[in-house]
């Protein structure tokens, strides 16, 4: 496992949709599969999770339904509505371009120019 | 909007308001007893789980508004004395920690409380701080301003508008108030 980096700003919006796109999940179920796609490299801030599932919430791109947990304790399940899916493929787009774009500009070397 | 119905649409707003409060606190909580649990399995102590677990979620708290104003004209002093003296010890202010500060004691989620009451439990140690005097202010021509003292009893006339969501909230009402005889 590397050293763990912290998310890079506007990301996590993103990686809760993923997440829940995998199936639903409780809020600390978001937190653990995130870090565990990231292969425990991504440092999440707890109490930053909350207000991310509220407003993507709020947004209508997840919605939230009392369930139970594996321990048959009560919690509240985020699952990806189908404007969710709209906007993770539409955000997975836009991210995989601007990756590309600023990695070739990165890759420039003074030849290039 | 007539008034009967601006007081209908105030009610359910703070039925709303308090249910949603309560979820998220649901919520939040079994967060933290989740990721206090998984501390456990890698072998802290359930106590030291739980302490660990809220200082990284960094509190139910951030969602709610401090419960107790009363406390900002003295805690700002008291903290300054407290970090001269204990310089190792964190000392972190977190709004509305908890209306239950015994409980959260004796789950072992906070080291220290400050209450305005006294305990019976026998599983806590108390010291008093201070006693405080309950000041009233009236108007002027107000039947209580020559007297030299009230007792509560002379509330159970009065109507009182107290801060709380919930009345049972305030030590005020709950050992003051109630016992004497005043309603809800």
């Amino acid at each position: 496992v590397g050293k763990q980096v912290d998310l890079l700003q506007g990301t996590l919006d993103m990686l809760i949709l993923k997440a829940v796109s995998l199936g639903p999940l409780h809020g600390y179920g978001v937190l653990l599969r995130i870090q565990q796609i990231s292969g425990e490299q991504l440092e999440i801030q707890q109490g930053s999770l909350y207000p991310a599932l509220y407003r993507l919430e709020h947004q209508g791109l997840i919605t939230s339904e009392w369930g139970e947990s594996d321990n048959n304790r009560k919690a509240k399940f985020y699952s990806l509505t189908a404007a969710g899916r709209r906007q993770l493929h539409a955000e997975t787009e836009k991210w995989n371009r601007m990756a590309s774009l600023i990695a070739s500009i990165l890759r420039t070397t003074s030849e290039q120019i | 909007m007539n008034l009967a119905a601006r007081f209908r649409s105030w009610l359910k707003w703070i039925v709303k308001g308090q249910r949603l409060e309560s979820e998220m606190e649901t919520e939040v909580r079994f967060h933290i007893e989740s990721y206090a649990a998984d501390l456990v399995r890698k072998g802290l102590s359930q106590q030291e789980a739980m302490r660990q677990s809220r200082i990284e979620f960094g509190g139910i708290e951030s969602y709610k508004d401090a419960e107790c104003y009363t406390t900002y004209p003295w805690f700002g002093r008291i903290a300054r004395e407290f970090k001269a003296k204990c310089p190792n010890v964190e000392l972190k202010l977190i709004t509305g920690a908890t209306a239950r500060p015994l409980l959260e004691l004796e789950r072992g989620s906070i080291d220290v409380a400050i209450t305005s009451s006294r305990t019976r439990n026998k599983k806590l140690w108390v010291q008093d701080l201070f006693s405080d005097e309950l000041v009233a202010v009236v108007a002027k021509d107000h039947p209580w301003a020559e007297a030299k003292g009230i007792a509560i009893k002379e509330f159970r006339h009065i109507h009182l508008l107290a801060y709380s969501a919930n009345p049972m909230d305030s030590d005020f009402v709950r050992e003051i108030l109630l016992p004497p005889g005043s309603c809800l």
